[in-house]
């Protein structure tokens, strides 16, 4: 069983402080969709959360270890993540993009083994990747060098898979897919942490559900505990309408007709 | 068309560079053989042979084994052996910035070599240490460089391509201003310092090779040992992190093997631009960006170019030699300009 304990986690840039004294607790198997509107501070808390940005106050562990005080090979071995943006440099196959996932755990003059090899294949048929392995990933479009990032992910076989906004480039076919494998890697026993934009999908896909604004933290729970109404047109700022469901344990939201948007579009 | 070609020629890059290193031997021997003196291709082949397994070169005029084996192959060798440190320093330069245009000719390195190897001739320590001090005055020259540009780098990363082009150039420009200075205030030694700042390898000895080879294979060794890990930092700096890498170690070794390769070219060759640009860039094209194969290819195909621009050097306008950074100067910019107005896409 892993478990990664968020506690009073605070993260600054310069004087401005980004993410005010978060705290979650969340064991293996479960899906946290970590939800808000824009400048959150949903990305720099899944930052903070991946031991890339140093923390202000507080302390992140996974399975009672500080992250900070992991050195980069056990930080590898236990979180895996997927960036907003993802550049692909120019001169790499799609294969030697996520084959970069095992290079921490063989030593620099090993060369790839059987076992790495069947975990590159493994998480390229998981993204559908497959027949692009021996294409220059640098030629691909966004959502595919979206789904280039999660298969290298995957294969770093970690504890923690960290994707933030995973779905932003893919269509929905793709959204779909990917969320598929976020659900199957959560029923191998993974951690999955990820920033949504998008509530409903984020209602129908996760175990409990972070809502975000100005870096504290709203509401915390199930989706149908922290998915209220009135909550989220405070936080987003607009009118919203909850309208029902096939799956009534599900809240679905959409745009109110007296919302900004709504009225700029008709 | 030629995308197809590419895939092709890296499904069987093994070979091509075994090819190549074969027309390295060939141009290696023709550059033994042309000169004032023109020496047959049995005869040089002969000789080396001899030379190279102990047995005696009697049996040839003393002025065809002087020629040789005194003058032409330590030049030949020296030519070569800068030709791979620049190159392979380039790549390296390169991913390590996740910048095609970091060449150490553009980004002030080599300038700031030559300074330090200047300092160290007009200033004393050639004179009191000997040759070793050159390469010691030019890798600290440009090792003050790359700190001073990486530092601005990675304070604008935003815009760190551009930033560390001009920085380079900035930096570049004033180690080149006070070079100029040092020779000018060298009074008689000004021509002979003049010739060492266009790339001339008119006057080399064993020791210059020794020296180079030796920073060569160290700095080759550190780029290898980091080379797969290099490879990650490609994508980011932050990635390279998630994915375990130690990104401070990377960046230490890269930069240390570099300035070395760079400096102990520029103190024994003078400043030759370009070729840590041309030669990776092409090979990217080719083989793909695998800085494990990448490397290696580059100092190889390096010093293949080196030897190559330095035959054209010394028959183009024979007697009169021109210096060899001259030639790679006239090859470098346009192909420089062409990846700049093709707005070069970073790493």
């Amino acid at each position: 069983m892993n478990t990664i304990t968020v506690d009073h986690c605070c993260v600054r840039y310069g004087k401005k402080l980004v993410v005010d004294d978060v705290s979650l607790h969340a064991s293996s198997g479960s899906f946290i969709a970590v939800i808000g509107p824009n400048g959150a501070g949903k990305s720099t808390f899944l930052r903070a959360l991946a031991g890339v940005i140093p923390l202000a106050s507080g302390s992140i562990s996974i399975n009672g270890s500080v992250i900070a005080t992991l050195s980069p090979r056990q930080r590898a071995n236990n979180i895996a993540m997927v960036p907003q943006q993802t550049h692909m440099p120019a001169g790499f196959t799609v294969r030697e993009i996520v084959a970069m996932a095992r290079y921490a755990f063989r030593p620099w003059y090993v060369a790839q083994r059987a076992d790495d090899e069947a975990l590159i294949d493994a998480a390229l048929h998981d993204c559908e990747m497959s027949a692009y392995a021996n294409v220059d990933a640098a030629h691909l479009s966004g959502g595919e060098q979206q789904r280039v990032a999660v298969a290298r992910a995957i294969a770093q076989q970690a504890n923690v898979l960290i994707l933030d906004e995973p779905t932003a480039h893919l269509d929905l076919h793709h959204q779909a897919a990917i969320l598929r494998i976020a659900r199957v890697l959560t029923q191998r026993g993974v951690l999955v942490v990820a920033a949504m934009h998008d509530l409903n999908l984020a209602a129908a896909i996760a175990d409990r559900v972070l809502l975000l604004h100005e870096g504290r933290t709203v509401a915390q729970g199930t989706p149908v505990e922290v998915l209220q109404h009135a909550v989220l047109e405070r936080v987003y700022r607009t009118s919203l309408l909850c309208i029902p469901h096939a799956d009534a344990s599900i809240p679905f939201f959409v745009l109110a007709h007296d919302s900004p948007a709504h009225a700029a579009t008709t | 068309m030629i995308q197809r070609l590419f895939h092709r020629m890296r499904h069987h890059s093994r070979w091509i560079i075994v090819l190549f290193v074969m027309v390295l031997m060939v141009a290696m021997v023709a550059a033994l053989s042309v000169g004032s003196v023109s020496l047959p291709f049995a005869t040089v082949i002969d000789v080396l042979w001899r030379w190279l397994t102990g047995m005696s070169v009697a049996a040839y005029p003393q002025s065809t084994t002087s020629i040789l084996l005194d003058i032409r192959l330590p030049r030949v060798l020296l030519v070569a052996l800068t030709g791979a440190a620049l190159s392979a320093s380039g790549a390296a330069y390169q991913g390590l910035f996740r910048n095609p245009l970091a060449d150490p000719y553009i980004i002030g390195v080599a300038s700031g070599a030559g300074l330090g190897a200047m300092i160290a001739v007009v200033a004393g320590p050639v004179r009191w240490y000997g040759p070793i001090a050159l390469p010691m005055g030019a890798f600290l020259g440009a090792i003050g460089v790359v700190l001073a540009v990486t530092a601005i780098a990675r304070r604008h990363r935003e815009h760190s391509t551009q930033d560390m082009v001009l920085a380079g150039v900035a930096i570049g420009t004033l180690a080149s201003a006070l070079t100029t200075y040092l020779m000018i205030r060298a009074g008689r030694q000004a021509g002979q310092l003049l010739a060492f700042l266009l790339g001339s390898a008119a006057s080399v000895g064993w020791e210059s090779v020794r020296i180079v080879a030796g920073s060569l294979l160290v700095g080759v060794v550190c780029l290898l040992i980091v080379a797969r890990d290099l490879n990650v930092l490609l994508l980011s700096e932050e990635q390279g992190t998630l994915l375990g890498i130690d990104v401070r170690r990377v960046r230490g070794f890269v930069v240390f093997g570099a300035t070395l390769m760079t400096a102990s070219a520029v103190a024994f060759h003078g400043l030759i631009g370009f070729v840590g640009i041309i030669v990776p860039h092409a090979l990217r094209l080719v083989f793909g960006g695998d800085n494990r194969a990448l490397i290696p290819y580059a100092a190889i195909m390096g010093a293949l170019f080196l030897v190559a621009a330095d035959l054209i050097a010394r028959t183009v306008q024979a007697p009169v030699e021109i210096p060899l950074g001259i030639v790679t100067a006239c090859i470098g910019s346009p192909v420089f300009l062409v990846l700049l107005l093709r707005r070069s896409r970073a790493l």
